[in-house]
């Protein structure tokens, strides 16, 4: 159903109507943004990012021959741009760094007064952060973007089994840091 | 867990862009899409640049040649002054003729060169 309006959509785009985009930009902002965020890990760049991956959409859209799902093709760009955003940003490799120790304190520091004031959701995206780069994008493709793992394979250019395993692995590490937060939470509440 | 489940959790986590990101993209979108029409525009104003010289050139050179080079006498030149001038003259008739109306050509060309170049600038702004 959505396909179709999108379909519509891009038709009106590539006929001349530019601000028939916007309804394409407000249907995939939030997973081009968290796509791009879960990549960079900085919402200026992320969002840079993303705006870069829409004007670059707009701009070859007549290209799109709907040969893939349109939202394939969307990612892809995104993750292309994100990637040579990254190669680009220097001060990304600085952060990195900075990043992977903050999220090491992150998990290790979380008191149980903390853990009570989060979410459910919170615990997660603290679980989802402790995870490689490689783990966190293809989880946020296949849960949040809703992914396949032919789409994924297109994205990434990475062959299909080869996602299958990364992604189980990625489910088990996840599975592995929760369940190690959880235990780490229990201990406290015995004591 | 269910996937189902997972996934509804991941989509509970799901960052998003700032407020009016929507709007800024847009913006970016027109301003590119504006640049693009001026260059387009430029670009055939640009051709229309090189295409009325050229033609204008083409047209002097063929008035040239089709003008007798044993008629071209400075001293017939000389006595072109507007007392004497006769229509039925053979000045008239020959040389004469040509360079009238490749004048007139270069003069339409030139006017016509000032006029759509305006047109462009008008519409540019």
């Amino acid at each position: 159903m959505q396909e179709t309006s999108t379909e519509n959509i891009i038709q009106a785009v590539k006929n001349g109507d530019t601000d028939a985009f916007n309804a394409i930009i407000e249907l995939y902002k939030h997973e081009v943004f968290n796509l791009a965020f879960r990549m960079l890990k900085n919402r200026e760049d992320a969002e840079e990012v993303a705006q870069d991956s829409f004007v670059k959409a707009y701009q070859k859209i007549k290209f799109f021959k709907g040969q893939s799902k349109f939202s394939t093709w969307l990612y892809r760009i995104t993750y292309n741009t994100s990637l040579n955003k990254i190669k680009s940003n220097k001060k990304y490799l600085m952060n990195q760094s900075l990043d992977a120790q903050e999220k090491k304190g992150s998990i290790s520091d979380l008191s149980m007064k903390s853990l009570l004031e989060t979410e459910r959701a919170d615990f997660l995206k603290i679980a989802l952060q402790s995870l490689s780069d490689q783990h966190q994008l293809l989880l946020t493709l296949y849960y949040q973007n809703d992914c396949d793992l032919a789409e994924i394979e297109e994205i990434t250019r990475t062959p299909k089994n080869t996602i299958k395993v990364q992604l189980h692995r990625a489910r088990r590490s996840l599975r592995l840091s929760l369940e190690k937060m959880l235990d780490r939470e229990i201990e406290n509440i015995k004591r | 867990m269910k996937e189902e489940e997972i996934k509804n959790l991941f989509k509970e986590i799901q960052e998003g862009p700032s407020y009016g990101f929507s709007m800024n993209t847009m913006r970016k979108i027109n301003s590119i899409e504006q640049k693009r029409i001026s260059f387009s525009k430029v670009r055939s104003g640009s051709v229309i640049a090189l295409i009325v010289p050229a033609a204008l050139l083409m047209l002097l050179i063929l008035s040239l040649w089709t003008t007798s080079a044993y008629k071209f006498e400075v001293t017939q030149l000389m006595s072109l002054s507007v007392t004497n001038f006769n229509l039925d003259s053979e000045i008239f008739s020959g040389m004469g003729l040509s360079a009238v109306v490749a004048a007139l050509l270069v003069c339409a060309g030139l006017w016509f060169w000032i006029f759509k170049s305006k047109e462009d600038l008008r519409n540019l702004s």
